[in-house]
């Protein structure tokens, strides 16, 4: 009785601890450094665009 | 038709200036050796109409002055004994429609798959359709090759199917290694987002110079396409591209992560490779990564690609397990002293706006924020058909998961709520269970909550 009590809180702690975390899909922190990051990595510089595959 | 057995000699038939043939060759008999078999027998299809070369011909070979044939010969490998393989395919009129569909049922079990080999002097290998590897090897280690597509062949009456990703060699006139790479590419996005991928490589560098011409090289001879050319060509053929630019070696585990990610969702990764020379200027090569091979503790180990100047499937060993740096036979025998993948092109369909990079950044954030559980993670794109199939069988397959009534409530909701086609997920595992899936919609390029929590 005791073990199924404690397992009911541990769900309901992590469950809980689970949806605390959503706040980071949303909070600018995280967001504005996740498009920062985009925006380092997924641009080529035009110097390369023309360069050749030739091999 | 004529079926013999597999010998060595076989290969003399496709010897040309490449070595893309040895490639062939080591692949068909380590798949033999994969399935433990020993015998293959060879049926040598003539006068075979390959629709890629047909039109390379039309568009080239056709008004060249030498007499180049328009016909190609099909080699096909079987596994099993010359004897087996030749009653498989005898008929007489007293065969029932049992002993037709049974030959069939065997033949494809016996398919390793075929080369088409081209009537050309510098070129021989054209498509290429060879069955995969069985996914998990020898010492458990485990392949992923899930860039596929359905290919069915056609054989004296007999359907033949296989998924698998095909492969062709360049011919350096109508294609280089770009034009193969996009040819590659194609196959599998057609088959992934339901699209024709019809074009042959004639026409895949007819389109990228239509696309973009500003460039003072030819189309025919072709001598390679830029990296422009490459994106315009795929944005034409209705595709959008998500460039990688791999300045330094820094960003391991981002790569790591889309490989991962894109391997697993069928979509093939078109990779520049930088390839060094002592005391030369760099080369730029275009190869398509088809799947990777993880050990036991889920670390990728191996890459596999489709280099059109080694072979399908060819393997990509890391050097100090460094994704950044890539051994194979162009740095074992081709005097390149380093390869690097500085390049990465993604090609997805364009309702996919949410980036690979975006998910990733935000799935490290949430790591973080839940780093005293220990929670390993895993970033995944469905269609959202397919998770919620898939999320219902694990259910009904795992009685004892650890949110247990809640979970489950939490999975028929899901169920029952309108998704968009395609979704990305953030799943967290906990001792190597699942433990809880953020849904995400993958048609915003702005992050927004979960559209559904799971939680296993």
């Amino acid at each position: 009785m005791k073990r199924k009590a404690s397992k009911k809180q541990e769900i309901k702690k992590l469950g809980k601890k689970l949806k605390t975390a959503e706040f980071i899909f949303t909070d600018p922190k995280y967001t504005q450094k996740a498009e920062q990051k985009e925006k380092e990595i997924n641009n080529i510089p035009d110097e390369y665009l023309i360069k050749s595959f030739t091999i | 038709m004529k079926i013999v057995e597999y010998k060595e000699k076989i290969w003399e038939a496709f010897k040309s200036r490449g070595r893309t043939y040895l490639g062939i060759k080591s692949y068909i008999e380590g798949y033999a050796e994969e399935v433990n078999k020993r015998d293959i027998s060879v049926v040598i299809e003539k006068d075979y109409i390959d629709k890629d070369y047909l039109i390379d011909y039309a568009n080239y070979y056709a008004r060249c002055y030498d007499d180049i044939s328009k016909k190609t010969e099909r080699y096909h490998f079987f596994l099993g004994k010359v004897k087996t393989i030749k009653e498989l395919f005898d008929s007489n009129i007293t065969d029932t429609l049992d002993k037709y569909k049974h030959s069939v049922k065997e033949l494809n079990k016996r398919y390793i798959g075929f080369v088409v080999k081209r009537p050309l002097k510098e070129a021989k290998i054209g498509r290429t359709i060879l069955k995969r590897y069985p996914s998990e090897t020898k010492n458990r280690n485990i392949r992923y090759l899930n860039v596929f597509s359905q290919n069915s062949i056609h054989l004296f009456g007999r359907t033949l199917e296989i998924n698998t990703l095909p492969y062709q060699e360049q011919d350096n006139a109508v294609s280089a290694c770009a034009t193969i790479a996009l040819w590659t590419s194609l196959q599998a996005l057609g088959y992934k987002f339901n699209k024709s991928s019809d074009l042959s490589p004639s026409e895949i560098t007819s389109l990228a110079f239509e696309s973009n011409s500003i460039i003072s090289s030819r189309k025919y001879p072709n001598n390679g396409l830029t990296m422009y050319q490459i994106i315009s060509t795929l944005r034409e053929l209705g595709y959008e591209v998500t460039p990688y630019f791999f300045k330094n070696d820094s960003e391991k585990n981002l790569l790591k992560g889309l490989i991962r990610t894109y391997v697993n969702f069928g979509i093939p990764l078109l990779v520049g490779l930088e390839l060094t020379k002592r005391n030369r200027e760099q080369d730029y090569h275009a190869v398509v990564i088809t799947g990777f091979k993880e050990n036991t503790e889920k670390e990728i180990i191996q890459l596999y690609v489709h280099d059109d100047q080694i072979g399908p499937f060819c393997k990509v060993k890391l050097k100090d397990g460094n994704i950044f740096n890539w051994e194979n036979e162009w740095t074992e025998r081709r005097g390149y002293v380093s390869m690097k993948p500085m390049f990465l092109f993604v090609p997805i369909y364009h309702k996919i706006r949410l980036s690979f990079t975006r998910v990733s950044e935000i799935c490290n954030a949430l790591m973080e924020s839940l780093r005293e559980y220990n929670f390993s993670k895993e970033i995944l794109l469905f269609e959202s058909n397919d998770y919620k199939e898939s999320v219902l069988k694990y259910f009904f397959k795992n009685k004892t998961l650890f949110f247990e009534e809640e979970g489950f409530k939490t999975m028929k909701r899901m169920l029952q709520e309108q998704y968009p086609h395609y979704i990305w997920v953030i799943r967290l595992y906990k001792d190597n269970k699942r433990f809880a899936d953020y849904v995400l919609d993958s048609t915003t390029n702005i992050i927004d909550k979960p559209l559904c929590v799971i939680k296993y």
